[in-house]
């Protein structure tokens, strides 16, 4: 039996030919419109089903919780199913309970980690992108240094810094004038300079925090960079056996003839309180210490006996002087938000809501010389500068504001801008190996460059152990 | 093993309980006083089980709570595993080799040991020479007991900040005293390099002394003053009192106490970790082993060599303890 071809009236599709179309048009939607779509549907649902978030800090100061707790209540007004939980842990701890909530399965939805930490994180795919939230501060707005550092991976930013600080170098100003003592600019002017502030025992012209394997690696590293060299080289591996770094030993044992005896016990708070009750003439540190000024030294709290110097000297490896090539450190957290985060769009939400002008004002008021904006506006802002305390320390500002400027500054063991990007340096941090090499030197008398032999084998060794994947 | 049950059924004066049926046709062995009972297979096995049934949940718990741990440590330390990712690689017997090859184990080791026997045998001593004092009568001797004990009632993290207070080389308030008396005129450096061991011993000491006291005042207050009365008699001096009376009474105390104290000193942490603020520059003068595992699993996030490190440490204690106690039932017999 012949079949009878079927006919078609104009204007009538067959099924397949309806579902094809259809089919191209979802597809064309799809490829043309989902993505705001998506944006759009991503933001009906912020606030609309319950979740709580949960925030993990590094401010645990009673000030700036409470201003953190302010925006939290704030941002619970206007998204009501939204709870925010936030917990305030000492930046010495964060790391390791965030990576043992990861071990676990359960980190927070957003934390702070330390900037070297972040790589490593994004290396191991815990991270979601943040640029959502970049975009949102305004990308051109925020410092690039600060906004790029440790966190721009493949064309995408997976962490954004809170609020930034540089290390200053703060002295008494009021000691050095009654010596008529100048700024020194290189080490060697640097150890006159001390040896005439040097006032033992009622006062000791500089005060390190030895502690801490923390507060060491600090040292060490800005010391290497103010003395023109780097700790890794273009593969991440270590560089310590180099001059500049054999320098910043020799350096590190010549500065204990300047400080008090008991010095590697002292913590980097002890360091504030010599400065601040009058043991010591000069110490490497942040924003927070007027603080201390402010509590132990109240009547003479104020930058004409408490300044920073303009520069930090630089050593001799360096090419160039102190005003072109001193180098120091950049503090700022990331906020990251974690891809095992449930409520991962509420949590962009949160951190968008945190950087809106009047509530980021507020956290940064709460420690205002050491919470710096990471926005260009809000920087220059009159109101943000007409702060009493700001206005009354202008020259602290000033000084941390040139060296992010003039590019003096990079996050805690990133020498060179290429260092960002290396994922190990969470795991030599917290070894310990950059502390023995410098106590090898100066307690056990181990020639720089036999210490420096030691730490470049251990660090190596253990970038094999603890990272064979990513060797 | 035949006529005797697993489980005894009655023994001693079980005897004269309340008779049942069975123990009425039970003849009694009085040479063995026990009841003998025609047994069969089968009331055997069910008393085994019984028996078993019985002691199970106690034996899983055990396992769980003891042998898990301990069987997964020895598993872990067969591998190369990052402390907080799941990736991992066996090696074998790899982390042990590396253990053994690494010069800052052995150190560990060595300073372990050095801190356990001194600290110990300090604690021993002013222990046992306190509660010999407070053995005595004399007016206010509650309150004494009371203060003695203070140190261990003190959570470790407020005895650590208490002492680098004390200590501190810029604001303690010794060598603050020390300047004011003129007897020294630069600042004591009580915790650097060359100290560090010796004001950590000296704290440790301070803080777990108390333990000893209580153990030593405790069987001290258990022998009989006849004892003591006889001695004297015969013409005995304190000296040969404390040696001849007093030692041999709380020998076994002090067995226990010397066991238990070192033990605890050689995994002791948190105050090793806090008075040297962490394990890397300073801190290397006191990294015992415990603190030398805990930076290999969580400063080098090195999981698997922290475990070998810690089933050494393991093995370690065990050797000493079976040496302590054949030591110790030599001196015996």
């Amino acid at each position: 039996m012949e079949k009878k071809p079927k006919t078609r009236k104009s204007g009538i599709r067959t099924r397949r030919e309806f579902l094809a179309g259809t089919l191209g048009l979802a597809a064309g939607a799809g490829l043309m419109g989902l993505p705001r779509g998506s944006a759009r549907a991503g933001q009906k649902k912020v606030g609309t089903r319950p979740v709580k978030l949960r925030v993990w800090h590094t401010e645990p100061n009673p000030a700036t919780f409470k201003a953190m707790a302010e925006i939290i209540a704030d941002f619970q007004k206007l998204y009501p199913n939204i709870t925010v939980e936030q917990s305030a842990v000492g930046w010495s701890d964060m790391e390791n309970k965030l990576l043992a909530s990861l071990a676990a399965g359960a980190p927070p939805d957003i934390a702070q980690p330390i900037q070297y930490v972040t790589p490593s994180l994004y290396a191991k795919g815990l991270l979601l992108p943040v640029d959502d939230v970049v975009n949102s501060v305004g990308k051109n707005d925020i410092f690039p240094r600060v906004r790029d550092a440790a966190c721009f991976f493949k064309g995408k930013y997976y962490g954004i810094v809170h609020a930034w600080g540089a290390d200053m170098w703060i002295y008494r100003k009021d000691w050095a004038a009654a010596k008529n003592l100048k700024e020194p600019t290189t080490w060697a002017e640097m150890y006159d300079w001390l040896k005439e502030l040097n006032e033992p025992p009622g006062h000791y012209a500089f005060s390190l925090a030895g502690a801490h394997a923390f507060t060491t690696n600090e040292d060490v590293y800005m010391f290497v960079g103010q003395n023109g060299g780097r700790l890794w080289d273009e593969n991440g591996l270590p560089t310590l056996t180099e001059q500049p770094v054999l320098e910043m030993l020799e350096h590190y044992k010549k500065l204990t003839a300047y400080m008090p005896p008991g010095w590697v016990a002292h913590s980097y708070t002890d360091t504030l309180g010599n400065l601040a009750t009058g043991k010591a003439a000069c110490i490497s540190t942040w924003g927070r210490t007027i603080g201390y000024i402010n509590q132990y030294a109240p009547t003479i709290a104020d930058p004409d006996h408490f300044a920073p110097m303009h520069y930090k000297p630089v050593g001799p490896s360096t090419k160039g002087p102190a005003s072109q090539k001193m180098f120091t450190q950049q503090d700022g957290e990331h906020w990251v938000i974690f891809k095992d985060s449930k409520a991962p769009e509420e949590a962009a939400e949160f951190l968008k809501f945190f950087f809106k002008r009047e509530n980021y004002l507020r956290y940064c008021n709460s420690v205002p010389l050491h919470l710096l904006p990471i926005t260009k506006s809000l920087f220059r802002d009159p109101e943000y500068l007409n702060h009493p305390e700001r206005k009354k320390w202008k020259s602290w500002l000033d000084v941390q504001y040139e060296y992010l400027d003039r590019g003096f500054t990079m996050p805690l063991l990133m020498v060179n801008p290429s260092d960002d990007k290396i994922q190990w340096l969470l795991e030599v941090a917290n070894s310990g190996i950059l502390a023995d090499m410098v106590f090898d030197v100066l307690n056990k008398d181990m020639k720089p460059i036999d210490a420096a032999k030691k730490a470049e084998a251990r660090v190596q060794k253990l970038i094999v152990e603890v990272a064979p994947r990513r060797r | 093993m035949e006529g005797r049950p697993p489980f005894p059924t009655m023994v001693g004066s079980q005897k004269h309980s309340p008779a049942t049926p069975t123990d009425a046709v039970a003849p009694f062995d009085a040479a063995r006083d026990v009841v003998v009972r025609p047994t069969s297979t089968l009331r055997r096995n069910r008393e085994t089980i019984i028996g078993w049934a019985t002691i199970a949940p106690v034996v899983g718990l055990l396992a769980l709570l003891i042998g898990f741990p301990i069987g997964y440590s020895f598993w872990l330390g067969l591998f190369r595993k990052h402390a907080f990712l799941p990736a991992e690689e066996f090696v074998f017997l790899g982390n042990y080799l590396a253990t053994f090859q690494d010069p800052e184990f052995w150190r560990s080791v060595w300073l372990g040991l050095w801190y356990t026997s001194a600290t110990t045998a300090l604690q021993l001593v002013i222990g046992v020479q306190i509660a010999l004092l407070l053995n005595r009568i004399f007016f206010g001797r509650g309150l004494v007991r009371a203060i003695v004990l203070f140190p261990y009632m003190l959570p470790n993290i407020v005895a650590v900040i208490l002492w680098k207070w004390v200590l501190n080389d810029q604001w303690g308030i010794v060598n603050y005293t020390l300047m004011s008396w003129g007897i020294t005129r630069e600042p004591l450096v009580w915790i650097g390099p060359e100290t560090i061991m010796g004001s950590l011993i000296a704290v440790s000491v301070w803080t777990f002394f108390p333990f000893v006291v209580i153990s030593v005042l405790a069987r001290l207050q258990t022998i009989p003053p006849e004892l003591y009365d006889a001695a004297r008699v015969d013409g005995a001096s304190p000296v040969r009192c404390f040696f001849h009376v007093t030692l041999p009474q709380i020998r076994n105390v002090l067995v226990i106490v010397i066991l238990l104290r070192g033990i605890w000193m050689f995994t002791k942490f948190d105050i090793v970790w806090l008075w040297a603020g962490g394990y890397g520059g300073l801190g290397t003068n006191v990294r015992t082993l415990p603190v030398y595992t805990y930076m290999k699993t969580f400063g080098q996030y090195q999981a698997g060599l922290g475990a070998a490190v810690a089933n050494l440490m393991f093995l370690l204690l065990l050797v000493g303890i079976t040496i302590y106690f054949r030591m110790f039932r030599y001196v015996e017999e």
